[in-house]
C-alpha cells in the first residue's frame, strides 16, 4: 500500500477546499452511514436475523436496512442464510484474507 | 482536443447511439460517440430479459458495447455531455462539458482496489438507488470503459483509494473541461428518462417504498441485481401479492403527457411473466386502460402471459393508500362492471411512468421540439432528419419506441448521415435539403 506524497495531500486539500465553496459537505452523510452500518453489524453478531428484525434492533427503517445489506453481499461482508416465513434471513461473512470488505 | 475533426458525432450511447456509431463506423467514417454516464449502454444494459423473446439483455447489449468501444473508427468519450449542437455554414460544432472521474484512465487497470478500500457508500444510480455503491468504484460489472469513477458528492477525501491504487491513478486535480470538436454530421441518440415517480400525487410514491418505479423493477429481476432476489424495499419480505399500474404517467393531460409511451404494456407485461418464474406463489394483476400489443410477437406474448395466470383487470386505479404491514391499498374502478369502485391490496405497486424526453431542442439545437417535447421529424419520408442541416436522430430521442425499432432507425439515421456527408464530398448541396420539403411524393 502507497504512502501519500505530498503532492497528493496538496491535491487532496484543493479538493476539500473547493468542494466547500461549493457547499457541499459529505462529512456527515459519511458519519450516520458509519453508525447505522455498525448498528447492524452489531446486530447481526447474535446470528442470522431478519430485515424486520435488524430494524426494530437498530432503531432503523427496514428499507434502510434492506440498502445496507444490499451493499453488505455486494462486498462480501454479509450474505443470505435461510428464511423466516417471507423474509430471508442474513448474517454476517467473517472478514478473512479473501474478502475485499476489509476496510 | 479542442477543435478536433471527426465525420460524426453521435450523442448518446444507449443501444441507439452505439448501432448508429456501428454502422457508420463499418463505412469507414470516422465516430465520435459521446456518451455522459461513466459507462456506454444506455437503459438496456441494465434491463434483466428483453420482451418479446425474453433474451438475456446485457447479453445482447455487451457485445454490442464492445464492437464500439474496440472499432477502430470509433473514439468513445464517457462522462461527457453534449450541451449543444450548432449547424452553420456547413460546419457542424458539438460543444461538450467532460466532466472529471478524477482518475486517469490511461492509467486505471479497473482492479477495483480502490473501491474496497473506500469506507462511503451511496445509494447506487445503476441500482436505481437499490443497492450500494462505494464513493469510488467501477461503475458496474460490466461497464465500458472499465475504469474507476470518483463521486465528489459523496467522498470524504481521505486518501486510501490513492493508497491502495497500484498505478497511481487517482487525481483529485482533475477539473471540469469545457470543448467544442467539430463534425460533418451528427446523429442524436439521447433517448428518455422516465417522469417522476411522485408525479402524480394520488398514488402516494413518496410515502411508500414499495411503490417502484419499473426501471427499478428490472434491477430486482436481474440475475446479480441489488438483492440478488425479488424483495419489496420496505422491509425485505419476499411480495406475495404484485400489482402493475399501466398509464401511470402517460396519456394524461393533467401531467402534460397527453401521449402513449408505447413501451411500457409489453415491459409490463414481460415484468409480470419474469416474476410468475421468480415468485411462483405470487398473485399478479396488470390494471390496464388498454393492452397495446402492436409489434411482431407481441400479441402473442400478451396471449402467453394470460395462459399462465397473470390477471388482466381493465380498470382505471384512482388512488393508491399506503396501509398497515407496508402494504397498499387500491382504488379501482372496473371497467367490465360498469365503474364500480373495489378496494384492492397489494404488497408492491409499480408504476407504468411516462417515458419523457432528455434533449431539450430549443436550447441545446436552436430548433423547437415536437408538439411531443422529442426532437422534430419534419420529413414524412425520412423520419431520422431533425430539419437542422446535417443533424439526424434516432431511437427515444425521437420519442418512445422499444429496442426492435431503436434499431431499425439507428441504422437508418447512419445511412441518411452517410448520404450526407458524401452529397457533400461530391459538392453536392445538402443544404437545399429543406427544399426538398416543398415536393412531397404525390399519392
Ligand atoms: C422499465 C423498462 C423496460 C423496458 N424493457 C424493454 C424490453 O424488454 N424490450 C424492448 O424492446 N424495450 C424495452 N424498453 C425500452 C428500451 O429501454 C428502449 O427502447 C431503449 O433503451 C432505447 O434506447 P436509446 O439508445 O434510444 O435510449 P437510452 O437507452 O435512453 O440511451 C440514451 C443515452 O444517451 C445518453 N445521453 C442523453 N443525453 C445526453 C447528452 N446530452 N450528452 C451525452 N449523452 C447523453 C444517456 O445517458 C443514455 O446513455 C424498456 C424500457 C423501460 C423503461
Ligand atoms: S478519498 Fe474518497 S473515494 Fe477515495 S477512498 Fe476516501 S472516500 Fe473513497
Ligand atoms: S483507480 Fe487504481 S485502484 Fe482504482 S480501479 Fe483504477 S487502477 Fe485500480
Amino acid at each position: 500500500m502507497a504512502k501519500l506524497t505530498d503532492d497528493h495531500k496538496a491535491a487532496l486539500k484543493r479538493f476539500r477546499d473547493q468542494r466547500k465553496e461549493g457547499g457541499v459537505d459529505p462529512a456527515e452523510y459519511a458519519k450516520q452511514f458509519r453508525r447505522e452500518r455498525l448498528a447492524i453489524e452489531a446486530a447481526l453478531k447474535n446470528g442470522p436475523a431478519t430485515v424486520p428484525v435488524i430494524a426494530s434492533a437498530t432503531g432503523l427503517s427496514g428499507k434502510q436496512v434492506l440498502w445496507h445489506l444490499a451493499g453488505m453481499r455486494k462486498y462480501g461482508l454479509a450474505r443470505e442464510v435461510g428464511q423466516d416465513g417471507d423474509y430471508p434471513r442474513y448474517e454476517l461473512v467473517a472478514a478473512d484474507k479473501d474478502t475485499h470488505g476489509k476496510n | 482536443m479542442q477543435g478536433a475533426n471527426f465525420d460524426v458525432v453521435v450523442v448518446g450511447g444507449g443501444i441507439s447511439g452505439i448501432q448508429a456509431a456501428l454502422d457508420l463506423a463499418d463505412q469507414d467514417h470516422k465516430v465520435l460517440l459521446v456518451e455522459r454516464a461513466a459507462s456506454i449502454g444506455g437503459k438496456m444494459i441494465s434491463l434483466s430479459k428483453t420482451f418479446p423473446t425474453l433474451d438475456c439483455s446485457s447479453c445482447i447489449t455487451t457485445p454490442k458495447m464492445s464492437a464500439a468501444f474496440h472499432h477502430r473508427n470509433i473514439q468513445v468519450w464517457t462522462s461527457t455531455e453534449v450541451e449543444r449542437v450548432e449547424s452553420r455554414d456547413g460546419v457542424r460544432k458539438v460543444h461538450l462539458r467532460k466532466h472529471p472521474t478524477y482518475v486517469d484512465n490511461s492509467l486505471c487497470i479497473g482492479c477495483r482496489l480502490c473501491e474496497y478500500a473506500c469506507p462511503v457508500e451511496y445509494p447506487d444510480p445503476f441500482e436505481e438507488g437499490l443497492g450500494a455503491q462505494r464513493a469510488i468504484a467501477v461503475p458496474f460489472t460490466n461497464a465500458l470503459p472499465q475504469k474507476a469513477v470518483l463521486n465528489p458528492r459523496y467522498c470524504i477525501a481521505c486518501g486510501a483509494c490513492i493508497k491502495a491504487c497500484p498505478t497511481d491513478a487517482v487525481r483529485f486535480d482533475q477539473e471540469e473541461e469545457r470543448l467544442t470538436v467539430e463534425a460533418g454530421a451528427v446523429v442524436l441518440t439521447t433517448g428518455f428518462v422516465l417522469n417522476a415517480l411522485e408525479l402524480k400525487r394520488e398514488y402516494n410514491a413518496a410515502r411508500s417504498a414499495n411503490i417502484i418505479s419499473p426501471l427499478q423493477l428490472e434491477r430486482l429481476l436481474a440475475p446479480h441485481g441489488p438483492y440478488g432476489r425479488v424483495l419489496r424495499p420496505s422491509d425485505g419480505k419476499v411480495p406475495g401479492n404484485v400489482a402493475f399500474v399501466l398509464c401511470a404517467g402517460s396519456r394524461d393531460q393533467s401531467i402534460g403527457v397527453p401521449y402513449c409511451s408505447r413501451f411500457c404494456c409489453m415491459y409490463s407485461i414481460k415484468q409480470a411473466m419474469l416474476l410468475s418464474g421468480a415468485l411462483p406463489t405470487a398473485e399478479l394483476t396488470i390494471y390496464y386502460m388498454d393492452i397495446r400489443a402492436f409489434g411482431k410477437g407481441h400479441e402473442q406474448f400478451y396471449q402467453n402471459a394470460k395462459a399462465m395466470g397473470i390477471q388482466f383487470v381493465k380498470a382505471k386505479v384512482a388512488s393508491i393508500e399506503p396501509v398497515t404491514g407496508d402494504d397498499l391499498s387500491l382504488r379501482v374502478e372496473l371497467e367490465e362492471e360498469g365503474g364500480r369502485v373495489a378496494e384492492r391490496r397489494h404488497d408492491l405497486v409499480v408504476l407504468a411512468q411516462g417515458a419523457i424526453p432528455v434533449f431539450e431542442p430549443s436550447k441545446a439545437l436552436n430548433t423547437p421540439a415536437a408538439e411531443d417535447g422529442f426532437l422534430r421529424q419534419p420529413d414524412p419520408v425520412r423520419i431520422t432528419w431533425t430539419g437542422v442541416e446535417g443533424v439526424f436522430a434516432a431511437g427515444c430521442a425521437l420519442g418512445p419506441k422499444d429496442i426492435v425499432d431503436s434499431i431499425v432507425e439507428a441504422g437508418a439515421a447512419a445511412m441518411e448521415a452517410s448520404r450526407f456527408l458524401a452529397l457533400r464530398a461530391a459538392g453536392g448541396s445538402p443544404g437545399k435539403e429543406p427544399d426538398q420539403l416543398t415536393n412531397p411524393i404525390e399519392t
